[in-house]
């Protein structure tokens, strides 16, 4: 049986993973929106970011908005290692990027406002 | 000392231990399975090679050269097993929410969670789940290889979605598929962990023998590598469950080996009701998994992936539920004692024209109003608007008589649970006939309550034919069994219609 208290901590858990998931799409466009990166640069503002947990969550992202034309890379050799991808956003990110910070500003705004909300005008 | 080998990961080789080479390739097996794309070049795939080659890189130095379990272990960690990986593909966005998915619950484990997975999803205490399954097995053995069964089937409880919905089920075909590798490999290593701390080292493998030929077999299948297998199956199947049908309905005739004489709908009819029960019980046994797999045959050779969780469910339930009874009435013999009652009357029939008996049979007479709703040899149903008839009709049974006389004898069989009970039902059933002339007029039925079907009353005729005698069947006995002992074999040629003469051993 699960006691109330890991009960409690799951549904944090659960909480805080959806919130990830539709927060990371966002955030990675917007470090690749300041500069070009290889995969484990963006990996290593994520988690600096405490936005994920495990860094396999990162590539099949990277491959999806590369797909959708959002991102393009080119190859570089590495001192250490195999060949890096240095990922760059597209043009066609950029306009995505626009509307998503749209989206973000105006969900920020409905949040502060229920948050802020005078009980008494319910 | 410890073996190596090598391995090319992202171009780059490595020499790494057996064991840790072993557990890599696991998980990019998993890792596959999970985010893999077919067909294409699979870009997903390379990147996450690429780094685990990068993180391999980062642990080797001069002084260590070799990759050990320690450092996949690190890796496996630092990249995520495929259930800690969070994306927001289709495929949670698919699933319901309040929908309910039965998952093993690793949070709560004897053996493989199988139990407080089901407990969690019926919301009964675990420990009844766990008492039923063994139960189950003490008696027959049965639960050990449902528990086994379903450790395969079902997937583990790993992320907090997964958790939430233990208690929707989405038919994915990819994701079933990578569960019951998933599933293997963990059933696999908890044998060999068993194994290693006692079993005898033969039993190891034999044990790990049939587990990897279960796995090829359950991966070839669903798979379905040939959609032509598949294709094949759907035919085979359908072959199956046509002639399943056709054999609860019509007399197949000679099929070679498979001599099929008895419509099964007739048996079960004629049989007593425990005959009924196994008869319809075996029939659904045997039918509802063929229906089953044919069902999921079309729905992954159509590559549709909308679930019929519901019908599903349903017909595993019927088809338990057609195990418990086949169980009870014919494996255990039937819990509840069936008494027969029988009554039994013998009566002379005088006959004017001494050498000849014309017999005729006297047909229901159905009202305008009435709807015959089924009409075999052995009964028939008929209904108004308000209420339900049953026509019993008797067997009939020519035999050669020892006097020189005919004679009827009339038996009267019921069934209840007591035999006070059944004897009076046997004596509820009301039969006319009359004489008149040489034609002998037969009631071709009997009426009951519908309701009374369970009491299987029958009434059988013996018409007692003395040598010499010849006997006219007339043609309004044709829907009536008829049942002609010591006789040429009448199978082929009608008996109606003609006389017939009773010789010294076989009637002609």
């Amino acid at each position: 049986m699960t006691s109330d208290k890991t009960n409690q901590d799951q549904k944090v858990d659960n909480a805080k993973a959806q919130m990830r998931k539709g927060m990371l799409e966002y955030c990675t466009l917007l470090i690749l929106a300041k500069n070009e990166a290889y995969a484990s640069q963006i990996i290593h503002l994520l988690k600096e970011a405490e936005l994920i947990v495990v860094e396999g969550t990162l590539y099949p992202l990277l491959n999806r908005l590369k797909k959708e034309n959002m991102l393009q890379y080119r190859w570089e050799e590495s001192p250490q290692g195999p060949p890096r991808k240095y990922y760059e956003i597209t043009p066609e990110g950029l306009k995505f990027l626009d509307h998503l910070d749209i989206s973000w500003n105006s969900l920020a705004e409905s949040i502060e406002k229920i948050k802020t909300v005078n009980p008494k005008n319910l | 000392m410890k073996r190596t080998t090598t391995a090319n990961i992202a171009g780059i080789v490595f020499h790494i231990d057996e064991d840790a080479y072993e557990k890599l390739s696991r998980y990019i097996k998993k890792l596959k399975f999970s985010f893999g794309e077919i067909g294409e070049t699979d870009e997903t795939m390379e990147d996450f090679e690429a780094r685990i080659a990068e993180l391999f890189q980062s642990k080797l130095s001069a002084t260590k050269q070799v990759i050990t379990i320690e450092d996949v272990q690190s890796v496996i960690q630092t990249i995520g097993e495929p259930e800690e990986i969070e994306t927001n593909q289709t495929k949670s966005k698919d699933r319901k929410k309040g929908h309910k998915t039965l998952f093993r619950d690793p949070k709560n484990v004897i053996l493989g969670g199988v139990c407080s997975g089901i407990a969690n999803y019926v919301g009964i205490d675990v420990w009844v789940i766990r008492l039923i399954t063994l139960t189950f097995s003490a008696f027959w053995g049965f639960g050990v290889l449902l528990y086994i069964l379903l450790w395969v089937i079902v997937p583990e409880a790993k992320t907090p979605d997964e958790y939430s919905q233990m208690s929707g089920e989405t038919f994915d075909k990819e994701e079933f598929e990578k569960n019951i590798r998933n599933n293997i490999e963990s059933v696999k290593q908890r044998f060999e962990e068993l194994a290693k701390s006692d079993v005898p080292k033969q039993a190891t493998s034999l044990i790990e023998r049939f587990f990897s030929w279960l796995g090829i077999i359950l991966t070839a299948f669903f798979s379905f590598i040939g959609a032509i297998i598949g294709f094949a199956f759907l035919i085979t199947g359908l072959v199956l469950l046509v002639f399943m049908i056709s054999i609860l309905f019509f007399d197949i005739g000679d099929l070679g080996i498979l001599s099929l004489n008895l419509p099964i709908l007739d048996t079960i009819m004629a049989g007593g009701t425990t005959v009924k029960i196994v008869l319809i019980a075996l029939f659904l046994i045997i039918i509802i998994p063929l229906f089953l797999l044919i069902a999921a045959l079309i729905r992954a050779l159509s590559g549709k992936k909308h679930h019929g969780g519901g019908f599903v469910s349903f017909g595993i339930g019927v088809w338990i539920l057609a195990i418990v009874l086949f169980t009870l009435f014919f494996v255990l013999k039937s819990p509840f004692s069936v008494y027969e009652g029988e009554i039994e009357s013998k009566s002379i029939i005088e006959v004017n024209n001494r050498d000849s008996l014309i017999i005729k049979g006297l047909k229901y007479h159905y009202n305008e109003n009435y709807d015959l709703k089924i009409d075999s040899k052995h009964l028939g149903v008929i209904t108004d608007d308000n209420k339900s008839i049953l026509i019993i009709k008797p067997k009939l049974t020519i035999e050669k008589s020892n006097s020189a006389q005919f004679e009827l004898k009339i038996q009267k069989t019921a069934q209840n649970t007591k035999q006070e009970k059944a004897d009076e039902n046997a004596q509820e059933i009301i039969y006319n006939y009359s004489i008149s002339g040489d034609t002998l007029l037969l009631n071709t039925f009997f009426e009951s309550k519908l309701s009374d079907f369970w009491q299987n009353k029958k009434l059988n005729l013996t018409l007692y034919v003395p040598e010499g005698k010849t006997i006219y069947l007339d043609h309004s006995l044709e829907n009536n069994l008829l049942n002609i002992n010591n006789s040429i074999n009448f199978k082929n040629t009608s008996v109606f219609n003609k006389y017939i003469k009773q010789g010294e051993n076989t009637i002609e």
